[in-house]
């Protein structure tokens, strides 16, 4: 009795010990299943998953709180105006769809492309390599001997005629614009391109503007038409000033 | 002395006035010559401008294909295809060198007009017309990177408009072709391998290829027709 006893003790522990373990392996069995299915983030929901959200969120300007990991009303907010730009069912969760739109990592495959019969189309050949080369011409010609920012400056003036309602839409229109640039109609801008006048011209179309949107700049040192005087300078750049 | 001094100084005189106004007509001549530089130079930018910008939007056509607000962007093409024709007949190079360029420029945008009205009466583009758009945007592309090659190099001064209106001149002499607008010549062969484009427009290719409908199915020797012009 007392063996039979101790017996079925070892067989209950080793009962006792087989469950835990199928728990455990169950346990994480579900735990991975769940890993692969992207956790739903939803209000009340928080750890570094929400933080990624709200992250992302904030980088593209539909969240404006601080990044705390905590899934709140103005985390619900974001997620609702990002769903609602997107074409997303507008429900504030963060499931695999949202997430995917948001180009976070997700478990699951990318949703299916669409089938379409049509043939791709290439990235094409766009570049602006024309506008520079003939930004940087320019800015040799009118201001070869002038400090960094007073090329940027040139260059910058140029630009703002382009979108400017005075003047021509186009830049070779601007630059190559009747009595418009001394250097243009004299040829002195077809002298030979340095590396400091294409970085000023690279620097001048990716939006660098020392001027704020002045659309005249001369020497006042040198004999300009009268006119020119009537506008309203904005600074001085070099030996050039900027004016509207 | 005295009768050396006057003429000397009339020498002298006349050689300066001679000089200077040598002088000023060389310099006349040498703003003339920037100036027309400048007008070529404008146009050729503006082509690649407007390549550029037709390539683009034939691009954003595939992308919206058979939305009604397609007919915006067709219009455009049709707007910018025509400014890059009219800059690029405006070069120094011969029609002869430009004239397949000029007409694959003025058939895109010429379809390009034509699709856009037919979208505003409700028809949809049909596949074989997206196909066609496809190659048109290829073709634009191709165009367009061979352009940047060209301004590259005139940029770098290894290829000036003057070097190109002086090979024009001596083809009009010639009456052939030299060799000096060559990168014209190249685009323009490759232009050569552009569909033959059929729609319901004025510069479509089965106009080109036109058969005569009032002949029959006989065919007439110079007897039959001797006797027919005899009888009429």
């Amino acid at each position: 009795m007392r063996w039979q006893k101790l017996g079925s003790k070892k067989i209950r522990i080793g009962i006792g010990l087989l469950s835990l373990v199928t728990f455990l392996l169950a346990g994480l069995l579900i735990y991975n299943h769940a890993l692969a299915q992207d956790p739903v983030l939803y209000w009340g929901s928080r750890g570094t998953q929400v933080s990624q959200v709200q992250q992302r969120l904030k980088d593209w300007g539909y969240f404006q709180g601080p990044v705390t990991g905590n899934y709140g009303a103005q985390t619900a907010e974001a997620v609702k105006s990002f769903q609602r730009r997107n074409g997303l069912p507008v429900d504030g969760v963060v499931g695999t769809a949202t997430r995917q739109a948001m180009g976070l990592a997700t478990a699951a495959p990318a949703a299916q492309k669409r089938e379409d019969n049509y043939a791709t189309a290439s990235r094409g050949f766009v570049s602006n390599r024309d506008s520079i080369n003939l930004l940087a011409r320019v800015i040799m010609g009118e201001a070869a001997d002038e400090p960094y920012s007073g090329k940027v400056a040139v260059g910058a003036v140029m630009l703002n005629r382009v979108r400017s309602d005075q003047f021509p839409n186009t830049l070779s229109g601007v630059v190559y614009q009747p009595l418009a640039f001394e250097s243009v109609s004299n040829g002195q801008y077809n002298r030979n391109l340095d590396q400091e006048a294409l970085r000023a011209a690279q620097d001048a179309i990716s939006g660098y503007d020392p001027t704020g949107g002045a659309l005249f700049f001369w020497n006042p040192s040198k004999p300009v038409n009268r006119w020119i005087w009537s506008r309203k300078i904005v600074n001085q750049i070099g030996r050039h000033v900027f004016a509207y | 002395m005295k009768r050396w001094g006057i003429p000397a100084l009339i020498g002298v005189l006349l050689f300066a006035a001679v000089g200077a106004w040598a002088y000023k007509e060389h310099k006349d001549r040498t703003m003339l010559e920037v100036f027309m530089n400048n007008r070529y130079q404008m146009s050729f930018y503006n082509l690649i401008n407007r390549v550029q910008n037709m390539e683009v939007l034939l691009a954003k056509s595939l992308a919206v294909a058979g939305d009604p607000d397609d007919t915006i962007i067709f219009s455009e093409i049709w707007l910018q295809s025509e400014g890059a024709r009219e800059n690029l007949t405006q070069l120094p190079v011969s029609s002869q060198v430009t004239a397949r360029t000029a007409k694959f420029l003025a058939q895109a945008g010429d379809y390009a007009r034509v699709k856009a009205r037919e979208i505003n009466n409700g028809q949809p583009l049909t596949e074989e017309e997206f196909n066609t758009l496809n190659t048109l945007y290829r073709q634009a592309e191709q165009l367009n990177k061979e352009l940047y090659n060209m301004e590259a190099r005139v940029s770098e001064g290894r290829l000036s408009i003057t070097d190109i209106i002086r090979g024009a001149k001596e083809e009009l002499q010639k009456g052939a072709p030299t060799n000096r607008p060559q990168d014209f010549q190249s685009i323009d062969r490759d232009m050569q391998g552009f569909p033959t484009l059929i729609y319901d427009g004025p510069f479509s290719d089965h106009l080109d290829r036109v058969q005569p409908v009032g002949l029959g199915d006989t065919t007439v020797n110079s007897d039959d027709a001797r006797k027919i012009a005899r009888e009429f």
